[in-house]
């Protein structure tokens, strides 16, 4: 196919697709969307739920600070999987691995400094039912949000298949995570590990793998 | 054309601009076809490439953004085209076998130019990986960063580095010279 020729044919098929199109905002700029909708379901948390029943113990300005801390990681981390969908502009994979890593250890960190404060646990027969009602709350808070993260994210061109999802999933958990642990007052390790963390890594496995099934499907 | 000219071409393709499209077509056509040649090394495969590469940037012209160089831009359009399309290849277990003589010349990088014959040079490189060739052939033959490579291959820069400095020195080997 010579030069012109196939300059003919592309303008067949794009020329009736020529509308003027706006370019996409920065990443740094659309994450700003998901970091509004954060702090829109943290203040929904507070106002329906109540502040942690420890909050004199552990601080009231120091529990959102804390979680302000681990929300500002999220931000990052939705900052990086949107990035990754501007063709020319993909981090590498370790990096984004590397992300995630810190991610999770910034969120062993707050857990740690809200343990060394007040280390209340579950009342002993409610373990299991306290921790479940945790873990499907912070999986609730985190799929709205991951939902509007994919959709601004599949308005790029992904290279990758299943990395930018996991990021912007992992964000999305660590955010709602933050969120609920404004209303949870149990720190104990024994809570905040298989139903916190847990979550939290369900919910980048289970959401990354599904997004990426239906676009394969769609 | 320079990337600022570049540029402008395509703020006015976003706009609607069917003009605009038809000179960075000119201008990109050329270059990405060079690059597919290096990637898939079967010209048979290029012209159906390079058309779906237009279209990809066409739709997804959206994702450029103004003030940022074109050619990364492009070019990372062109390797996903060819990454989806190799994945497309082996899910339905095609096999591709290409006679050597068909093989394209691969675009010879300027310092190695210098070292010895074009044809040895085609010959050597098709003897390194092909991660280097592309790190090599992208920084020395089309004048990209490392930084640029890095964000077009979804690498690090320091790793881009390493892969071109690497096919340098192994096409050194090759050709048994010093410089």
């Amino acid at each position: 196919m010579d030069e012109h020729e196939l300059l003919t044919r592309l303008k067949t098929r794009i020329g009736p697709d020529l509308a003027p199109v706006r370019p996409l905002a920065a990443p740094g700029l659309r994450a700003l969307w998901l970091l509004a909708t954060w702090i829109l379901l943290g203040v929904t948390v507070l106002l329906a739920l109540g502040l942690r029943q420890d909050a004199d113990a552990v601080g009231p300005w120091q529990s959102v600070l804390l979680s302000l801390v681990e929300v500002a990681a999220s931000f990052a981390l939705v900052r990086a999987g949107l990035r990754s969908s501007i063709p020319g502009s993909s981090g590498s994979q370790w990096t984004a691995f590397a992300w995630m890593a810190v991610a999770l250890c910034l969120h062993l960190l707050t857990s740690w400094v809200m343990l060394d404060r007040s280390d209340l646990s579950p009342p002993r027969g409610q373990e299991f039912s306290d921790g479940l009602r945790c873990l499907v709350s912070i999986a609730a808070l985190a799929a709205a949000p991951f939902v509007l993260a994919a959709v601004l994210l599949t308005r790029g061109v992904l290279t990758w298949h299943l990395l930018p999802f996991a990021l912007i999933a992992f964000a999305s958990g660590l955010a709602a995570e933050a969120t609920w642990r404004l209303h949870c007052p149990y720190s104990a390790w024994s809570h905040v590990l298989p139903f916190h963390s847990g979550a939290l890594l369900l919910f980048v496995l289970v959401a990354s793998v599904g997004a990426r099934f239906v676009r394969r499907s769609g | 054309m320079t990337e600022q000219e570049l540029g402008a071409l395509m703020v006015a393709y976003q706009q609607g601009d069917l003009g605009a499209f038809e000179e960075l077509y000119r201008a990109l056509r050329p270059r990405l076809m060079g690059y597919l040649l290096l990637l898939v090394r079967n010209p048979s495969r290029v012209d159906d490439l390079l058309q779906e590469t237009f279209l990809q940037l066409h739709r997804s012209r959206r994702t450029y953004m103004p003030g940022r160089p074109v050619m990364p831009w492009a070019f990372a359009i062109a390797r996903h085209v060819h990454l989806a399309d190799a994945r497309a290849r082996s899910r339905t277990r095609r096999q591709e076998y290409v006679a050597s003589d068909a093989l394209p010349e691969i675009p010879v990088p300027a310092e190695a130019d210098g070292l010895a014959d074009r044809d040895r040079l085609q010959q050597a490189l098709r003897l390194l990986p092909a991660d280097q060739v592309e790190a090599v052939v992208l920084n020395q033959v089309w004048g990209f960063t490392f930084e640029e490579i890095g964000g077009m291959l979804g690498i690090r820069s320091v790793t881009a580095k390493v892969r071109a400095f690497r096919a340098m020195k192994r096409l050194r080997e090759i050709l048994g010279t010093d410089r």
